[in-house]
């Protein structure tokens, strides 16, 4: 991974360094909101030991990509992606054994990051209490799809569910027949998003306890965090009564999405500027000048009408060629880029923001980095997602003391 | 903020960190508000010939339209102080300077090349107080080809690949209602900081960190990635669908435009459904059968209440929510009983209605110093005559000659 380059900021990283090297952090967590959360804190250097269930593990590696479909535990493209840079070992917390060891694990942890019901916990022996008990510098991190409290906090849910409690479902999309019903975002953006705010606090925790020597639980709520990416609906229904749902017409114009000749490419337009030079690159057609187009809420009033004609122009335009010459006369215009194009595109790879990893069977894949670029301590690729376990000796011989011996007995009784 | 009290309460917060805020409309904002969540000391910098255009971007608060009646600028600056200046005359640049040497962040999402232009560049920024930590947020980052290119959050969206794969079965690509660009780049860029910050406070050292928006949304779409990685397939779109989990979709309910959500992950949920709805056949291929699966589910739910059929369907063990509209948030028991709402002290609009936290600390609670939106110039004379110590005088010759509005 190359770091910032340096024409940018006038100086070069210095490799080795790292944003959190020294934060210990244990992650207790499955799926995405949790594992994500800590991938984002290993990348930028911190150590964190990932623990999954003897036996089934992170229920990610049972969830694809995998190669031609064929499941396997060390083949998940997901678990690849979220789980790199950590240290991987099994432990199950719900044994007696298991419990004493996970709280010892805690003692010299700074950060605990988990995502179980809290029904689950309480049900596996730990308590919300007992773990901050451990140690009196931790900070847990809880990242569930409703939060510690309320009527709601050991509902069942998944991506779907989480999205569509956040709202943001309801007035999507923005465009076509009101009465389709609410859709859902095609990729599991809430559970993401939960688990990047979990990353935000834990780091606001670890600032506070440089100040107070002392941790604190941080309890976040999926359906909370997207709610705050979701707010555009609330001041309509407070001011305006009017409850905001799906299609109908945009207050301005254009702000919306066009077929082209090979596919379909975004507008969101700000400006009266920005609406003259999309027209002169149009070749300054009549219907531009007509007072229905004259500025650009009558462009939002007139919409049906003012979409058939750009239709008409754009049918003769790739929405590549058409996305480079409207930006060089600074139009606010984006391709609706496939994924292949966009593993393609020639600004991220000068940029080198995809990495590439190693999965069995697959070979290299090429992952995304990271959105930010640090000119001192840059991200870094430093190690793959763990396999099931394979970090057990390294952490409960060398690092707890454990005798081998005691390990291959804590194997076979299914603690380990 | 509450007065001093002598509480640790007050002490526990982020305080002493400030932050010099040259951000507007959206992901900027975002990325501050987070930051005055957990207490710091935002400035916000205006100038009256560029304020933040969000001021002016409807639904209005109830009263006089004016450059405070924006619900979403209310939203998205809760919690800050703003100053009006203009930082393209050298006095500005020079007092904006002076604020930056006593201050911990800058963040900008001004185009590549603006703060450069500007005469705050990193370079120069740094040469003015080393420890810095400056992030800048753009769509595209501040290298490669399409550095410059104008950015905003639908368009960055389509080029990121999100809204290929959005949509119906069939449809087109859709168009979320949100501009998830915005947020995801100023959660990612308050993350960053804080990162940033966790290093000076143990090395002394400053940084700046360089923000994608597209990036920033790439990085949540690694199924679709590695699947056209690893297999050279592209994902369809698939509306509410799965492709693990059947059913996976929203169902009308009883009610004008109300809807809920269902999903069932394993064989003992699916069977726990049919035991429920008593239409489905549990030895029906629920995955071959989709649509009819659908059918039936719908036949079911449309004769009940969406908050009737969570309640059945949660406590059988089925993961069920509606789909919630903003009359529902508002009203909803859950985040009532969390206080997710934070109560405004806006003077045309208070209560409880204008934003709310991503988190709960145990042992410090969202410590924004104030509690609405600063209005343009706001604190004026706070930040000229308390924290730089310019005399009466000195601030009012500057606002003259029209370097402080």
């Amino acid at each position: 991974m190359e770091a910032i380059s340096s024409n940018s900021v006038g100086e070069k990283s210095i490799n080795g360094k790292k944003a959190l090297s020294g934060l210990r952090v244990v992650e207790f967590a499955r799926m995405i909101s949790g594992p994500y959360c800590g991938k984002l804190l290993a990348d930028l250097g911190a150590e964190v030991i990932k623990i999954e269930m003897p036996g089934i593990g992170d229920k990610s590696r049972t969830t694809g990509p995998f190669v031609n479909e064929l499941p396997h535990p060390e083949q998940s493209g997901l678990f690849s992606y979220l789980n790199t840079n950590k240290l991987g070992i099994t432990l199950n917390p719900a044994s007696k054994e298991g419990r004493k060891i996970f709280f010892r694990l805690l003692e010299h942890a700074d950060i605990l990051v988990e995502n179980n019901s809290p029904r689950l916990m309480e049900q596996w022996g730990l308590k919300h209490t007992d773990i901050l008990n451990t140690n009196p510098g931790l900070i847990m991190t809880s990242i569930t799809p409703f939060g510690w409290n309320g009527p709601y906090r050991d509902y069942h849910a998944c991506e779907l569910i989480t999205y569509h409690s956040s709202g943001a479902g309801h007035t999507t999309p923005r465009s076509g027949d009101p009465d389709q019903p609410p859709l859902k975002l095609g990729a599991r953006v809430t559970e993401f998003y939960a688990g990047m705010n979990g990353a935000l606090a834990a780091m606001g925790a670890v600032l506070v306890r440089e100040m107070t020597g002392r941790g604190q639980n941080i309890d976040i709520s999926a359906q909370e965090c997207f709610l705050n990416n979701a707010w555009a609906g609330l001041p309509y229904w407070l001011f305006g009564n009017e409850l905001m749902g799906r299609g109908g017409r945009q207050p301005w114009a254009p702000l919306a999405i066009l077929p082209c000749k090979d596919g379909h490419v975004s507008f969101q337009f700000q400006s009266e500027q920005q609406w003259k030079d999309l027209v002169e690159l149009m070749g300054n057609p009549d219907w531009a000048e007509s007072e229905l187009f004259k500025d650009q809420f009558a462009r939002g009033e007139n919409w049906d009408g003012l979409a058939l004609l750009m239709n008409e122009w754009l049918a003769g335009q790739s929405k590549q060629a058409f996305f480079h010459a409207a930006q060089a006369k600074r139009c606010p215009v984006g391709p609706v880029n496939r994924i292949d194009e966009v593993l393609d595109c020639k600004h991220l790879a000068d940029r080198g923001f995809f990495v590439k990893i190693d999965i069995p069977g697959a070979g290299k894949v090429k992952i995304p980095s990271a959105p930010y670029k640090f000119s001192k301590t840059p991200w870094q690729l430093e190690r793959p997602a763990p396999t099931l376990g394979q970090h057990n000796a390294e952490i409960y011989c060398d690092r707890l003391g454990i005798s081998r011996e005691d390990l291959v007995n804590m194997r076979s009784s299914g603690v380990i | 903020m509450d007065e001093d009290t002598g509480t640790s309460e007050k002490d526990l917060t982020l305080k002493r960190f400030r932050v010099v805020d040259l951000t507007r409309a959206q992901a900027g904002p975002v990325c501050t508000l987070l930051l005055a969540h957990l207490g710091m000391e935002v400035i916000k910098v205006e100038s009256a010939k560029r304020h933040d255009f969000m001021r002016i971007i409807p639904p209005y608060l109830p009263g006089e339209q004016n450059l405070d009646s924006s619900g979403h600028y209310a939203v998205f600056n809760h919690g800050k102080k703003a100053i009006a200046l203009d930082i393209s005359r050298p006095e500005g640049l020079e007092l904006i300077k002076r604020l930056i040497r006593i201050s911990d962040v800058v963040v900008d999402n001004f185009a590549s090349g603006v703060m450069e232009k500007l005469g705050l560049g990193y370079p120069a920024v740094r040469a003015v107080k080393p420890g810095i930590i400056m992030a800048s947020l753009t769509g595209f980052g501040s290298t490669g080809p399409y550095r410059e290119y104008v950015a905003f959050a639908k368009p960055v969206q389509a080029y990121a690949g999100l809204i290929e794969l959005t949509g119906y079965r069939d449809g087109p690509p859709g168009e979320p209602a949100i501009a998830m660009g915005d947020n995801f780049m100023g959660t990612y860029g308050a993350f960053a900081i804080l990162s940033a910050l966790v290093h000076r406070s143990r090395t002394g050292e400053g940084q700046y960190i360089d923000l994608s928006m597209a990036e920033s949304i790439i990085c949540a779409l690694p199924e679709a990635i590695m699947e056209y990685g690893m297999n050279m397939t592209l994902r369809n779109r698939m509306g509410n669908r799965d492709p693990l989990m059947t059913p996976h979709d929203v169902y009308r309910c009883k009610g004008e435009n109300e809807w809920i959500a269902i999903a069932v992950s394993d064989d003992m949920q699916w069977e726990t459904l049919c035991g429920v709805i008593t239409s489905l056949d549990k030895h029906l291929s629920r995955r071959k059968n989709q649509d009819e699966v659908d059918r039936r589910i719908e036949g079911w739910t449309q004769n009940r209440t969406k908050s009737e059929v969570m309640k059945i369907l949660q406590e059988a063990g089925i993961a069920a929510f509606p789909v919630m509209n903003a009359r529902d948030l508002l009203e909803d028991p859950h985040l009532e009983e969390r206080e997710y709402f934070l109560e405004s002290d806006h003077p045309t609009a208070p209560g409880k209605w204008f934003g709310g936290t991503s988190w709960k600390m145990s042992d410090t609670p969202v410590g924004t110093q104030r509690r609405h939106a600063p209005s343009a110039g706001e604190d004026n004379p706070y930040v000229y005559g308390d924290l730089l110590g310019l005399s009466g005088d000195e601030i009012n010759m500057l606002i003259d000659r029209k370097i402080i509005f």
